[in-house]
This record gives structure tokens, sequence and C-alpha cells, in this order.
């Protein structure tokens, strides 16, 4: 029997509504089952339906809501607050020079890559400069949370929270997630993390996953096995361990076959950092069109208190993996580059003034990132004043001029047709930033 | 290269002074011995099952004969001996004795395992190669051969070897101790005071801050911790600290007392300017000297470095909302100055830097141990922090001052208070618990035995809702796995992976806050499926180094059916548990496998042969030991033994039902 030709015969839209129903029903048939009951047999027949069939629905499903939807945000979160200031530099600010004897930079000496006649992009970010050159990348500077705190660690929870000042149990992409009317895919938001960041934790599904090829449970050639770690957590009351599992068992089915997938297939060159990896596997998860609204990545390496370096040192390692992770995730996307926006955000920048060990301590404003199509224009936003004591935050810090959520907001807008962002953001009366032409 | 801004900077401080500083003795809390006893009766358990909860808490892993042996002691007696922590433990001394870094000390380890920039240094100084992307190219072979040939002949050594017998002591402790609840304190402090290889810099130090620091300080008390830690290498150069001093222009110790001098009138003021002059200019050309092969941007420069400061008060002691402001940041950081470390590792120079620090004493720095006050580095003004005033030309005293003051607020009282009943009782420990333990930490000076105490005698520690409510983290799983099925364990990188891989990566927190210690830190759907996946390649003898007993299988053999044999394993691994649940659970596939095995078995009366025959499962597991936990297969070892008997088949009916005991719900929590 041959099942393409099966295909043409039937109308393409009467199989499909026929097998998402077909599908739906026995997936939902044997999960209420599995925990609410403990027989067996009922079980083993939904097992027992040829797994093709469900995969193939599953994708059917998947593809419907890919269709009607805008595509995918990938958030980025650059823990440890990269400085901002060493980024994207106000090369001619005057004070700017004489606060940074050992980390000051020129355009001749250090390759220092001008954007106009105040700001230059640090050499470890030249990757990006053909992609702000064509309206692809938007900086936006001087940015941050406006509540005054410079730990890490509260800083990134409020900033995660959608909350200044507090830490809430949920997050800000997680109740985006919730806004959205598309169907629920198993894989409709992904953190590329070994644990769940608070930025994605909430009602809405969520899966962290730090390695595809490790997402699934290693029963080869023992059927009975699966089925009795499913028994034990899918039917049991274990309701934290239970609800965990069940995703997981369903998301590796799904991961496994993407892995299988060739439309999957990396097309550019990703370096072996762990950054980069991350990202490999995230653009295989969006060719895989399974419905992925929202993702998340983590990079690392931010916190340069010591030998932040110029064109050597912390930053440049640090800043040379993101850029070039990002920019072969850039080219990998290829045809799927209009349908994601990739925000790139940190919890505070650094001091103004370099440190006594060559690095900079915590400061407040920093610079962040869109990588997107639909871009209006090519400029540095945001506001950057001039960099002597009086105009800086307690004396010593960029002040925060724009609110991160104006620019969180837009991206919601652009890319997940979000309108209303009163229970996103609670308590936030700001408007969007109009980065994009649409 | 970390040591040499210090080392530069201690040049400079060539001066004569006349300052002595006095160390102010540590408090010495005395600890009421509180007369009571563990409320579990009143619970309704039964002895066996509180020594189960209690056990299962306060160890690593329990087996039904630590339950007899803690009975038989009683287990009031049996607490207070963990709480003393001081049982002999000859087994494990004897399994620790062939790692030789851990009997060494800072500086030799500092000599031998070098951070890597620091050789780097050295060869570019020695002309071994001139330019660092020689070595960074890695299709140059002979820079690289070159590179080694100048480590091996002086004698250093990688640094991943140092950190490899660090892991298999943290390893080996955890399952041999039998001071169990000092090695749980120990891995509780290492996670509070967190360091971590993620700084290249701390990494020599990191096995001599557990040793040294941490463990023997585990069950004393809460401010012998903080100062053993703010002294360490390891944690000085963690959160930077021993590279912060005075800002460029602010007055140290040392510049007030030159200033003073050379002020002096009279002929004694002449002598005073000559000697002042003639020694800043020798030491200007040092400095030169030292600095040869350094580029701009990594020269040391004077200068505040508020890291330390910021997380000793936010992670280590009062929090952040403990209300303090950046202002008390900065000047924490500035009471903090000049606290460094001793030069370690020094091949050339060393005599000359012992002169130095011989005559800086005289200045006001003080050595203890590794740890260097430098009064050169020191800001000698005003301070006030957290409305505390520290009146300027202070010294090493006013930043012991800060650490007693910052351990006796509440905030720290209630912070660590909330830690230990996330980690002992549950990840919602009830508020008027927390308060309780509090208040004992405030009463007792932050004694740790005594809250230990508070929580076993509480009430709340007993309650249904405590027990069996905490997800073990990642190594107490492994752990404890290991420790249920009695399995042999040679240390291997393997078990490290599979550690990361459930979300810990052991001495390698990413921030310095360490790991978070509730259920949402590591139960997610993929640390799931790997917990399962442990669970299989444990029962399966397929991880490098990890063998399970022959007494084992013998279980496998005597029981008459599965669904005995899984019944039996659930009380030998999860002993006073009630496993009724699990067993309903699993009724299907136990019926299954029984109905399975009794066809098999009248078809096949042949006798049950040695299915464990050494060399067969060695070599296959071998084979496999040089493959990540990521990639390799997890074929059960028994279809290996191409025996298609039933012995065969009883071993791996038993292996699949060992995985599923070890990777149910069940065993997760604790």
């Amino acid at each position: 029997m041959c099942w393409h030709s099966f295909w043409e015969v039937l109308n393409f839209n009467v199989a499909k509504a026929l097998l998402t129903t077909i599908a739906n029903d026995i997936m939902s048939t044997r999960r209420s089952f599995l925990r609410h009951s403990s027989l067996a047999l009922l079980s083993m027949n939904a097992r027992a339906l040829p797994r093709f069939v469900l995969n193939s629905a599953r994708s059917l499903e998947a593809q419907s809501s890919v269709s009607d939807a805008k595509g995918v945000l990938v958030c980025v979160f650059q823990r440890g607050a990269m400085d901002g200031l060493m980024a994207v530099q106000p090369f001619n600010d005057p004070d700017f020079r004489t606060s940074r004897m050992r980390l000051r930079m020129s355009v001749n000496e250090h390759g220092l890559i001008p954007l106009d006649d105040r700001f230059a992009l640090h050499p470890a970010l030249a990757a990006w400069k053909p992609l702000y050159d064509t309206r692809q990348l938007a900086i936006v500077h001087g940015i941050g949370s406006p509540n005054n705190n410079r730990s890490h660690f509260a800083a990134q929870d409020s900033m995660e929270s959608g909350l200044p000042g507090r830490t809430l149990s949920d997050g800000w992409l997680n109740r985006s997630l919730q806004s959205l009317p598309d169907p629920t895919s198993a894989l409709r938001a992904v953190s590329t993390t070994a644990a769940l960041p608070l930025s994605l934790d909430g009602k809405a599904q969520a899966l962290a996953i730090d390695d595809l090829r490790t997402f699934r449970l290693k029963t080869e050639g023992n059927a009975q096995s699966a089925q009795g770690f499913e028994d034990l957590y899918l039917n049991g009351m274990d309701a934290l361990l239970g609800h965990t599992a069940q995703e997981g068992f369903d998301a590796s089915e799904q991961i496994q076959s993407i892995l299988r997938n060739s439309n999957t297939k990396n097309t550019a060159a990703y370096a072996q950092s762990p950054l980069a990896q991350h990202f490999r596997q995230l653009a295989q998860l969006i060719k895989a069109d399974l419905g992925l609204r929202v993702a998340f990545v983590e990079s690392d390496g931010w916190d340069t208190h010591v030998q932040q370096g110029t064109i050597n040192g912390q930053f440049q390692r640090t800043a040379s993996d993101f850029a070039g992770a990002l920019s072969a995730f850039w080219e990998d996307l290829d045809q799927w580059k209009d349908r994601v926006t990739v925000l790139c955000m940190t919890e505070f920048g650094r001091t103004v003034r370099e440190n006594g060990s060559g690095g900079t301590d915590h400061g407040r404003g920093s610079c962040m990132f869109v990588l997107s199509s639909g871009l209006r224009e090519m400029r540095v936003h945001g506001t950057v004043g001039p960099l002597s004591a009086e105009h800086l935050a307690d004396g010593r810090d960029l002040p925060v001029t724009t609110d991160y959520r104006a620019l969180a907001s837009a991206v919601l807008h652009h890319r997940l047709g979000l309108r209303d962002f009163t229970n996103i953001f609670p308590g936030w009366t700001g408007s969007a930033l109009p980065l994009f032409s649409s | 290269m970390s040591c040499l801004p210090m080392k530069v900077s201690l040049i400079a401080c060539c001066a004569v002074v006349l300052f002595v500083c006095s160390v102010a003795p540590e408090p010495v809390a005395t600890v009421p011995v509180v007369a009571e006893h563990m409320p579990y009766r009143e619970a309704g358990l039964s002895n066996r099952q509180a020594a189960a909860h209690l056990l299962s808490r306060f160890s690593f892993g329990l087996r039904p004969e630590d339950i007899d042996e803690a009975l038989a002691m009683g287990l009031d007696e049996w607490f207070e001996q963990q709480l003393s922590g001081s049982l002999p433990d000859v087994a494990l001394d004897s399994m620790l004795g062939v790692y030789p870094t851990l009997h060494m000390t800072n500086a030799q380890l500092a000599r031998v395992y070098p951070p890597p920039g620091k050789v780097l240094l050295e060869l570019m100084r020695e002309g071994v190669y001139s330019n660092v992307k020689d070595l960074q190219d890695s299709s140059n072979t002979s820079a690289r051969r070159a590179a080694l040939r100048y480590a091996y002949e002086h004698g250093y050594r990688p640094q991943r070897e140092l950190l490899g017998q660090t892991l298999a002591s943290k390893l080996l402790r955890a399952l041999y101790s039998r001071n169990q609840l000092r090695e749980v304190m120990t891995d509780f402090w290492m996670n509070h005071f967190s360091v971590s290889t993620v700084k290249v810099p701390a990494r020599s130090y990191i096995m001599t801050y557990e040793r040294d620091a941490m463990r023997p300080n585990a069950l004393s008390t809460f401010s012998a911790l903080l100062f053993a830690s703010a002294k360490h290498p390891a944690m000085l150069q963690y959160l930077d600290n021993a590279q912060s001093t005075a800002a460029e222009g602010s007055p140290t110790l040392v510049s007030v007392k030159l200033d003073s001098l050379e002020h002096m009138g009279g002929i004694r003021g002449w002598f005073a300017r000559r000697k002042i002059a003639s020694m800043k200019n020798k030491t200007a050309r040092m400095q030169e000297d030292a600095l040869q092969g350094v580029p701009p941007e990594f020269r040391p420069r004077r200068g505040i470095n508020e890291n330390y400061a910021r997380e000793l008060m936010e992670l280590h002691t009062v929090g952040v909302d403990g209300g303090y402001n950046q202002h008390d940041v900065t000047d924490a950081a500035r009471v903090l100055s000049g606290w460094s470390m001793m030069p370690l590792g020094l091949q050339r120079d060393s005599e000359r830097v012992a002169d130095l620090l011989e005559r800086s004493k005289k200045a006001g720095t003080v050595v203890q141990g590794d740890f260097l006050f430098r009064a050169d580095a020191h800001d000698a003004s005003a301070k006030t922090v957290m409305n505390q005033h520290f009146p300027a030309g202070g010294g090493l005293e006013e930043g012991e001052a800060l650490l007693r003051f910052l351990s006796r607020q509440p905030g720290t009282a209630h912070r660590i208070a909330t830690k230990l009943c996330l980690r002992f009782v549950s990840d919602q420990p009830p508020s008027a618990l927390v308060d309780r333990v509090a208040n004992v930490y405030l009463s007792t000076q932050g004694n740790i035995p005594s809250m230990l105490r508070c929580i076993v005698h509480s009430p709340e520690f007993w309650s249904p809702e405590t027990l069996r409510s905490k997800i073990k983290n990642p190594f107490e799983l492994i752990v404890s796995s290991l420790r249920a099925c009695h399995a042999q364990v040679r240390p291997s990188k393997e078990l490290y992976t599979w550690c990361t891989q459930l979300g810990e990566a052991l001495y390698a927190a990413p921030a310095p806050s360490g790991y978070g210690d509730i259920a949402s830190v590591w139960v997610n759907s993929g640390s799931l499926l790997n917990r399962m996946n442990f669970a299989l390649a444990l029962a399966n003898d397929a991880i490098e180094g990890v063998r399970l007993p022959q007494d084992l299988y013998r279980a496998a053999q005597d029981s008459p059916s599965t669904t005995e044999l899984t019944q039996r394993l659930f009380q030998e691994l999860l002993p006073e548990r009630d496993a009724t649940t699990s067993l309903l659970l699993l009724a299907p596939y136990l019926n299954q496998t029984d109905s399975l095995r009794s066809k098999s078995a009248k078809s096949d009366e042949r006798n049950v042969p040695d299915f464990t025959d050494d060399d067969t499962i060695m070599s296959d597991a071998e084979a496999s030991w040089s493959s990540a936990p990521g990639d390799s297969q997890y074929a059960p070892a028994s279809q290996r033994l191409s025996d298609e008997t039933q012995g065969a088949r009883h071993v791996e009916n038993f292996r699949h039902v060992l995985a599923l005991v070890l990777g149910s719900p069940e065993f997760q929590r604790r």
C-alpha cells in the first residue's frame, strides 16, 4: 500500500481534519485514561496504534498553528551584566576616554567599528556590522530596569519577572504565552538550558532542553521498561513529578523525529562552544516547524570585574562567542529569518570608570540588541548623555533612560502580535519603542 | 598571572612603619545542651520510620542496616554522634590515600597546578614562543610541543588532574564516610559560600577551601565559616578581593605613614626623605622589571573592587533586603581593601619578596597562613557601613569587626535559618520553625549543631507534610543510588558527567549564589528523563567505574516471581517507604513479565549459569567507558551475554526492575 498515492487521491483538508481529530481523541483518551486507571488493556491499544499515524497528525496540527502565527521570539539573556559601554562605545566622549585609561579603545589602534559619529562597535561584534547596515540589527542604548539594584540575582529575577524591584513566581515570557491564542504544542516554548529560567516559568507549558540528543528515555530495545516508567509516573499521585514526566515523554518523541527530519539540517557553521551549540539546536527546532513560539537562550561570562581587556581579555572572548553564535544562527535561519526576532537583554550595565583590577563593577544602564526583519531605521536608539560625573546615576553609572519593558513590548507586539501588556508587565504604563516599520 | 599585581604592589609597599596590628580573637560561643527529644511518636511514626526519615535528611542515603545501627544506638545518640562528626574513618582514609594532591598546601598547589595564564606569561618571558597566537593555533604543533616540554621540565601539571582528585574525594567521602552529617554540611556550606572553577585563578585553591575552611568548621559556628572563607585564597580570588586596593589618590596605611615621615623636621626628616626617595626609585625599577611583557590593559592599577563586599552582604550574610545601599557596598569594599593572599608558587624572586614582606609588616601588613593583609593597599580613610562607623587609620581589625557585625545581624540569622530549613525540612518551611531556628542562631552566636538540634526537635520536622517532601538534588540522587545498591565505585569522570547532565556541575556553580535548594531548580522534563536514564545505566552496569555487587543478582534468582522481586527491591532500596502505590502502578508490567516468565520456565529447565562472569562484563563495560553518557546505548549487559538461558533472562529481568525502582518517583524523594 502506497501512502503517497493515497494522499493524492484523498482531499488533503479532509484527511487533515480527520487525522487530527482521531489523534487528539486517542491522545486525550490515553492520557486521561492513564491518569485515572491502572488497567493496562486500553493503554496497550493506544500504544498499538501505528506511530506514523500519531506523528503525521501531530505535524499537521503543528503546521496549521505556524501558518496562522507570526513566528518565533528568541530571548537571549546575557547573564552577569554586559558592559554596554564596551560593546557599543560612545567613543568620542572625552569623559569616557579619561575614565577608562586601560580599557579605552580607538578606531586606528584597536579596530573599533564606527556606526555613526557617536557610537562604535567593539571589534568582537564585527560580524554584526553588515546586519546593522541592512537594518537587521537594532541597538538600544542606556536601557535597563528602573529598579536601582546592582545585585545580579535580584536584578535578573525582577527583570525576568517583568516587575522592577519584585520577584514574581512566573515570568514575562510565560505570561505572554498565556495570552497567545494558538494551540498548545509540546514544543511551544523551549529554553535551551538545563533548568527553566524564571522568564519562562509559569502556567503555560515550557520545556528546558539542554541538548536535543539526550532528551529521550534510553530504553533501547525494551518497550517494557518504557511502559514501566510511564505507569509509575503518569498514573501515580506524585503531581509534580508526574506532570513533568508527561511533558518529557510527549516532547521526547517529537524531538527524536526532529533529529531524523532532513529539513532541520543546519546550513551554517557553528563553533563548538555551548552557546553556539544551543543556537545550532534552536535553529533545528525552528526549522522543524512544530509550533515553537518562544525560545530562551543563556549567555554567560559578562561579569568582567577583572582584566576585562580590550582586543584580548574576558570581554573579547565572551563577545566573540556571543556574536559568532548569533551570526551563525541568523545565517542558518535562511528563509526562516522573516519569522524570527531575537531580543538580547542583560540585567544592568557596568561602571563608567574602570576599577583597580582592569575591570568594571556593577552599574545601571547597558545596551540591548534586537535581530529581526522589519526594522524601521538604522541607528542607535535610546538616549546616552555626556559621561561626566554630574550626568551619571549616583555619580558613577550610565543612567537608565529607556525602560527595558518598552523594548520588550515592541518585540512582543511585532513578533507575537500582542497588544495588551497589562498582565505581562503589571503596572507599567509606558509605550512600546517604535522600532518596527509595521 | 593572577599573583603578579599583588607581587608588584608588595614591592611597592616596602616602607618603614611602626604600626603593629593585633588580631582580635574569635568570640567563642557557649552552647547550652538542649535536653529535649525528637517528637516523632507524637507524629505517629514508628522507631524505624523515624530513623528512616532522619537518615534520609542527614546522610547521603540509607540502607536497612543503617537504620538498624542508628536504632541500636538510639536516634538522639546517633544524631549527637553525627553532630560531633569525629568518628574514625579508617577505610575511607585508605581509599583517599591514593590521591596525593589532597595533602598538598596552597603553596605546593600554586607551584604544581598554576593557572594556564601564568604558564603562558612565563613561556613568553622565557622566549619559548613569542606570540599568543602561536599557541592558540591548533595546527602549530611545534609550539604546543615546546610549551608542553617547558611545563614538564618545570614540574607543572594540568589543573584538571587536581580537580579530578577533588571530585573523587567528594564522591568517596559522601559514599563511605561514617561522619555522614559532616559531609552533608560540608556540601551545604560549600554551596552557601560558593566558589567555582568557572573562575580560573580560584581553581588551584578549591580543594584546600573545602578541606581547610569548610569541612573543619561545618559543624562549628557560622562566623568561623565566614572568617575562614573571607581569608581563604579561593574566595579571595573567586570574588576578586585579592585585587581590591585603595583607589588612586586615596590614603593607605603606608602612604599616611610615609607622609608623616617626610614632613618630619631636622636631620631625621632629611634622612627619611632621602631614604624614601631612593626606595621609591628602586621600587619603580623593580616594578618595570616585573611587568615586562604584560600588556598595558592588564597592568595592575589601584582601585576598589566591589565584588566580594557586595556578595558578602547579599549572599553570605544579611541578604539583598538586609538594609544596605550602594554606599554601604562601596564602603564595605574599602573596609576590606588590602585583604589579599600571599604570593604563592613564586619561582624567582621568592627571597626578595620574603624580605620585602618582612619589612612591610612594620607598616601594618599582617600574614596569617596564606592570608595577607596589605597595609599598602588598605584604604586608611574613614568609612561607614550600615551605620557602623570605622574611623580613619584602621587596619585589619576593621574588616574583622565588619564580618562580626554582619554575622550578628538578625537578617543573617533569618537567612541562614531559612536555608537550613530549605535543605532539611521542606521547600516551604513553616515560618514558625524558621523563626525558632533564627532565634537559636541569635542566642548561640550562630552555633550550627544547636540550630540542627532545634530542627529535629521540632514537630514540623516530623509532620506528614515534611516526610518525603524533598526532591534529591543530583549529587544526592547519584550517591544515594550507589549507596542503596552497595555498588562498588571507582570514581570516574562519567559519574560527574551524569551529575552535570542532571543540572549540578560539581565545584562549578555558574554564579556566586551557588545552587538553589528547592525542587523547581532540579525538576524539569529533561532532567527527569535523565534521572530515569541514570537508573537504567546503573542497573545495566553501564557506568564507568561502577559495578553492582553479586549479592544483588542473587536476590533475582531467589525471588519466585517478578512481583516478589520488585517488592523486595523496594524494601531494600527504599526502606520504610510505603511501596503499595508503586507496586499497584507496576501491576500490569509485573503481571505481564511473570506470565512470560512462567511460560519460559516450562520450556526451559536448564540450570542457572554463572552469569556474572567478570571478564565478559568488564571488557564490555570498559569498551564503553570512553564514551559520554549522552552517546552510549545502554544495551542490557545480559544481552551481551548472548546466552539465551533462563539465568540471562533472570538478570535482564532484574536489571529492568532495579532501573524502575531507582528511577521511580519515590526514589527521587527524601
